[in-house]
């Protein structure tokens, strides 16, 4: 009993440090017609300054568009306002950020007329629901 | 003394579990080096390191420790690096009048969007900067 205590305790301290980080997407919710789903890493929401960062997964299940089936990207939100600025987009050939990537960008380099706060209702968005969920963490 | 055992195993456990749940909303800071002169500390938080396709992404502080312009104490900065050739991109700036990104920030910007011309690529020998050996140890498990 000692040692499987003692090897329990030596795994999670140290399977915490040793290894690259991975994420652990939340599922937040899918479209009401199945096509898309998103996820959330809550241990990557950060408050800095005034705006809330995070990662976000998208995986796309249907009317797939150039062979892209999921999406990972760096967001910022502000919370007062339940607007959205999406900075970084990466996009897959396979579910949940798997496979290869068939192109990423850095949205206010790429397409810099198209960077702007998007304004997503909590009620009628399932981005709002996930954006007022992530909003509430402290 | 099995039930001991049992006892303090399940508590270490939710303690741990509780622990991680709680701080994840704050960073973690791990300090890389201090500049010769003094003037400058980075740290690097561990557990914001991710590689997305093919650059590293990572959240950092640094404190101005001397020559301090503008009360500005402590920046965090978000930050991509391509770990093959030791290049980054500062992709967030967040300035704070104390150290360890304490107290009012009065500049907070996309650099891509606000200030395109210094979003470049920058290479940093981890031998001759202390950036580049905060990229050193960003990059070690990729």
């Amino acid at each position: 009993m000692k040692k499987i205590f003692f090897i329990v305790i030596v795994l999670i301290t140290f399977s915490s440090n040793a290894f690259s980080q991975v994420f652990n997407w939340h599922k937040y919710n899918i479209t009401a017609n199945n096509d898309t789903e998103i996820y959330y890493d809550e241990k990557t929401i950060f408050q800095v300054g005034s705006y809330k960062f995070y990662w976000v997964l998208t995986n796309f299940l249907k009317n797939v568009e150039g062979d892209n089936f999921s999406s990972i990207g760096h967001h910022m939100a502000n919370c007062k306002t339940n607007e959205v600025k999406m900075i970084t987009f990466t996009f897959f050939d396979g579910l949940m950020g798997k496979g290869n990537v068939n192109y990423d960008f850095i949205d206010p380099e790429e397409y810099p007329e198209k960077f702007k706060w998007e304004h997503y209702d909590p009620k009628t968005t399932i981005y709002g629901g996930m954006l007022e969920e992530i909003c509430n963490f402290k | 003394m099995r039930k001991f055992f049992n006892k303090i195993f399940l508590i270490t456990y939710i303690l741990l579990t509780t622990v991680n749940s709680a701080s994840s909303a704050k960073f973690k800071w791990t300090k890389v080096i201090v500049s010769k002169n003094g003037s400058t500390e980075l740290f690097y938080d561990k557990d914001t390191v991710f590689k997305v396709g093919g650059n590293v992404y990572f959240w950092q502080l640094t404190n101005n420790l001397a020559n301090v312009k503008e009360n500005i104490f402590s920046t965090i900065s978000h930050i991509m690096v391509n770990c093959n050739t030791y290049e980054a991109r500062n992709i967030t700036y967040t300035d704070f009048k104390r150290p360890m990104s304490r107290g009012a920030s009065d500049m907070e910007m996309i650099i891509p969007e606000s200030q395109p011309d210094y979003f470049d690529w920058v290479y940093y020998s981890e031998k001759e900067t202390i950036q580049g050996l905060v990229l050193k140890e960003v990059c070690k498990n990729y």
